[in-house]
């Protein structure tokens, strides 16, 4: 009999499974001088904590902390059953007038929920009101909770941002500004883009929109140069928009490429790197580093993982996966990859465009979970989704790649390690 | 004049009705759970309560609303999931909650619900966390359980048998701690006949009007719930701290024999137990104060859900250790029952932002019994030398495997040991 080889019941995603006003906290959550309103009841601002307290407690498993961060103050109108019958507008106002006397902020960010959405509150009003009346920049952000997602609360948070605090700028010679998150400054993704940037003799500036004081903020138009730090598909085209406004309105030129993921997109953003910056050589040379240190990895992990028979599980939709990387992945750790196959909560028609994006990297056959035979006599399952504790050792591939050739020696470093686990223990190892 | 605060949402923490009403559904084994709203409030209430059922997801379902649903109604989604659930789920009881947008556009979700023909009851809630936190939800779900599901007719009461009240599984470590509570009772002599949204199926908690009392354990949850059983079903209850420590265990038995009519004969062998463990426990605690010196404290904070924290500070003052100063957060805000004589304040987590940062601003050397919401507040303040301890959710660096609870006599064996470990520890490292 065929079993259901999720562990956890895979959810179909028929929509963005994310909130808007998440993504403006995270534009501007270590902004120093910033402060957060949630026009929303207080559990929204509770949901929102408890993602920081992760990726905090995240941070500091991974030393990536940086002690001396500003963090702004969360703050909830708190809207309650009431105001959906009297509009939630004097809330607002009030606890706008509240934060203010109490915090101090340079600049408040006011950012919309579903609630406030349905209700039909005009909060720009409130917010140009209040700014006039205490002389604060007040910034509201067109989002309303899960209309949007997570990447438009985050981009128009930059957009607002971009449109109130900047103005033109002279140029300062090889600055770069980083546009996009990635665990910010301290972060390991962050790290080697800026090792990258570094042998073209770029210097950077700032990250925006996060992780940016209001004189970086202010400062950001003197930048030479746009560096994006977006993943890809929706995160990339909201992060491709920040650049070009940045370029219409301050002339800032961007490096249109989104961050590299391995070793093939690394040598292509090294090779246009250099192309733009009239730096070929040096991104000659930066390329050859790039494979040695990746050849290096590779000699010392493929006595352990060569010829491992592989099968890659895939349960998210070609949104939120672009299944590239993973099969160089693979391909680099010289496994066998002995079939693809694709999990229960893709709908049809996310398994077809899953089904013609592999097609276009591997000839390994795919199947879905129901017509698997495959996992029986896999050694190790590469999984987007954790598996039935029937299955052989898994490693699970994260949400967002990490970055560079460093990012995919780190993966392959963990695969090895799986490798070399005994095949009665099973388990998961996270990517 | 307005006295409402907008505090700082770092501060605090909490989760919304929402989850607290699928809390208490998803504690009946043979229950499922529908959100009636976007894939961010289900997938955060179901990562919260998964840490205690792991399994959850299998019958914790999500419709998905989208923007048209908000204006045309969610009928289409929500027909679709039920579809779904009576093809291959086949609950003995469904529950369908409202998140806070969607319960503000009043669908007739009953109305819905009868539309598919399930062949189990249906329970429909507006539950979103604009209905307020966690406490509130999981009442209000277990009010609407037992409104809609009637229970036997009470009868002639089966002699020394309880129920459990306002027991939830969303609670830190509380699965060992309802498994000791059971334990102690039945050592006493009782039968506990259901723990209705901590593992009792639909035919244990219909048939737990057959018992001679209600025990209310979490006052915050069970209190109303009580109240209601009295009042239709004419059980009588007793709402008590929960059982922490050697002596408070006893107490708290004592009080419900009183009730009960027990003999004291009935706690020969909880006070056989109790002799037994003191004597081993006093002899390796002598050992070691011998060496190390007293268990001693400026400062102490106790920051957890109030039953939680005002039980455990009862038993840390009078059992476990010495303190100057004893402060308690009470994480769900300050409640009306009777705060023991030995804390010296007691602080709302929901409105004394202010005050709770200058107290863990002051705590250095001191002791911390909460969740790693307070820790990483610490750890970013730099309060060196405080000893911390996980009493409560969020947590993010401890993992409890063994049967270890906090509650009971077997729970202040291990609070004891837990205590007494670290403080060596912390002698140790020379602080």
């Amino acid at each position: 009999m065929l079993m259901a080889i999720s562990k956890k019941n895979v959810i179909t995603m028929k929509r963005s499974y994310s909130c808007s006003m998440s993504g403006v906290w995270n534009a501007v959550a270590h902004n120093q001088g910033a402060l957060v309103i949630y026009h929303s009841p207080k559990a929204c601002g509770h949901v929102t904590h408890t993602m920081e307290l992760g990726s905090y407690y995240r941070s500091l498993a991974r030393q990536e902390m940086n002690w001396q961060q500003y963090t702004a103050p969360l703050i909830t109108s708190n809207l309650k059953e009431e105001h959906s019958i009297f509009g939630g507008t004097e809330q607002l106002r009030k606890c706008i007038d509240y934060v203010v006397k109490r915090y101090k902020p340079e600049y408040i960010v006011i950012a919309s929920s579903c609630v406030a959405g349905v209700i039909g509150d005009d909060v720009k009003s409130v917010t140009t009101a209040a700014q006039g009346m205490w002389n604060i920049p007040m910034l509201s952000v067109d989002s309303q909770g899960f209309f949007n997602d997570y990447d438009t609360g985050y981009y128009q948070a930059g957009l607002t941002l971009i449109e109130r605090f900047m103005c033109k700028q002279e140029k300062k010679k090889n600055t770069v500004t980083l546009l996009g998150d990635r665990g910010g400054p301290q972060g390991i993704d962050v790290q080697e883009i800026k090792e990258l940037l570094v042998i073209f003799g770029l210097d950077v500036h700032c990250q925006f929109p996060g992780y940016a004081s209001l004189e970086e903020i202010q400062q950001v138009p003197s930048s030479s140069l746009c560096v994006l730090l977006g993943g890809r598909a929706k995160s990339h085209l909201g992060i491709h928009t920040l650049a070009a406004d940045l370029e219409t309105k301050f002339d800032i030129p961007f490096f249109d490429a989104p961050c590299p993921i391995g070793r093939q997109e690394t040598k292509d953003w090294l090779r246009r790197m250099g192309q733009l910056l009239g730096k070929e050589k040096d991104a000659l040379a930066a390329i050859r580093q790039q494979e040695e240190k990746l050849l290096h990895a590779i000699a010392s992990y493929s006595s352990k993982l060569e010829n491992e028979k592989v099968v890659l599980c895939i349960g998210r939709p070609l949104l939120y996966f672009q299944p590239a990387w993973a099969l160089e992945l693979l391909a680099q750790a010289k496994v066998n990859v002995t079939g693809i196959i694709l999990l229960k909560g893709l709908t049809e028609q996310q398994q077809q465009e899953m089904r013609i994006e592999l097609e276009k990297y591997t000839l390994a056959p795919i199947r879905q979970e129901d017509e698997d035979k495959e996992l029986e006599k896999a050694e190790i399952a590469v999984t987007t989704h954790e598996l039935s504790d029937s299955i052989p050792r898994q490693f699970f591939l994260p949400v967002i790649p990490p970055v560079g050739v460093g990012g995919m020696i780190r993966l392959l470093c963990k695969l090895a390690r799986l490798a070399g686990r005994s095949k009665e223990r099973r388990g998961i190892v996270y990517g | 004049m307005d006295k409402q605060a907008w505090d700082n949402v770092h501060t605090q923490f909490n989760s919304c009705a929402l989850t607290g009403a699928a809390a208490f559904f998803a504690g009946i084994p043979d229950s499922a759970v529908v959100v009636n709203g976007p894939l961010w409030c289900y997938f955060y209430a179901l990562r919260y309560i998964e840490r205690a059922c792991p399994t959850v997801g299998n019958r914790f379902y999500c419709t998905q609303p989208d923007n048209n649903a908000v204006i045309y109604g969610t009928e289409d989604c929500l027909m679709e999931i039920l579809e779904v659930i009576r093809e291959k789920s086949k609950p003995s009881v469904l529950f369908i909650e409202n998140s806070c947008a969607i319960s503000l556009i009043g669908d007739d979700v009953a109305g819905i619900a009868k539309q598919a023909n399930l062949s189990c009851p249906v329970v429909s809630l507006d539950s979103g966390g604009i209905k307020g936190t966690f406490s509130e939800g999981y009442q209000a779900g277990a009010k609407a359980y037992f409104s809609k599901i009637p229970l036997q007719s009470r009868g002639e009461a089966r002699p020394r048998t309880v129920n459990l009240l306002g027991c939830t599984l969303g609670y830190y470590n509380a699965a060992n701690d309802i498994e000791e509570i059971k334990r102690l009772l039945a050592l006493a002599g009782y039968q506990v006949l259901a723990c209705p949204g901590a593992g009792s199926s639909t035919e244990e908690i219909a048939a737990m009007t057959k018992a001679e009392l209600n025990i209310v354990i979490h006052e915050e949850l069970g209190d109303g719930i009580a109240q209601y059983l009295q009042k239709e079903y004419g059980m009588p209850y007793l709402s008590l701290l929960p059982p922490y420590g050697m002596e408070g265990s006893m107490r708290w038995l004592r009080t419900i024999g009183q009730i009960m009519w027990m003999s004291d004969a009935s706690f020969a062998p909880v006070l056989q137990e109790i002799d037994d463990l003191s004597k081993k426990m006093d002899g390796a605690i002598l050992d070691m104060q011998r060496i190390w010196g007293d268990l001693w404290f400026d400062q102490t904070l106790i920051a957890a859900t109030s039953s939680i924290a005002l039980g455990i500070a009862e038993a840390l003052r009078l059992e476990w250790i010495d303190t100057g100063f004893l402060s308690v957060i009470l994480q769900n805000g300050i409640l009306s029952n009777a705060v023991p004589d030995c804390i010296d304040r007691i602080l709302s987590g929901q409105g004394d932002s202010q005050a709770i940062e200058s107290q863990l601003a002051g705590l250095t050397g001191g002791l911390l019994l909460g969740s790693s919401n307070e820790k990483a507040l610490l750890q970013q303040k730099a309060v060196p030398n405080v000893l911390c301890q996980n009493i409560a959710l969020p947590v993010y660096d401890e993992i409890i495997l063994s049967t270890r609870p906090f509650m009971g006599i077997r729970g202040a064996c291990h609070m004891n040991e837990r205590l007494w470990n670290q403080y060596i520890s912390r002698c140790q490292q020379g602080v």
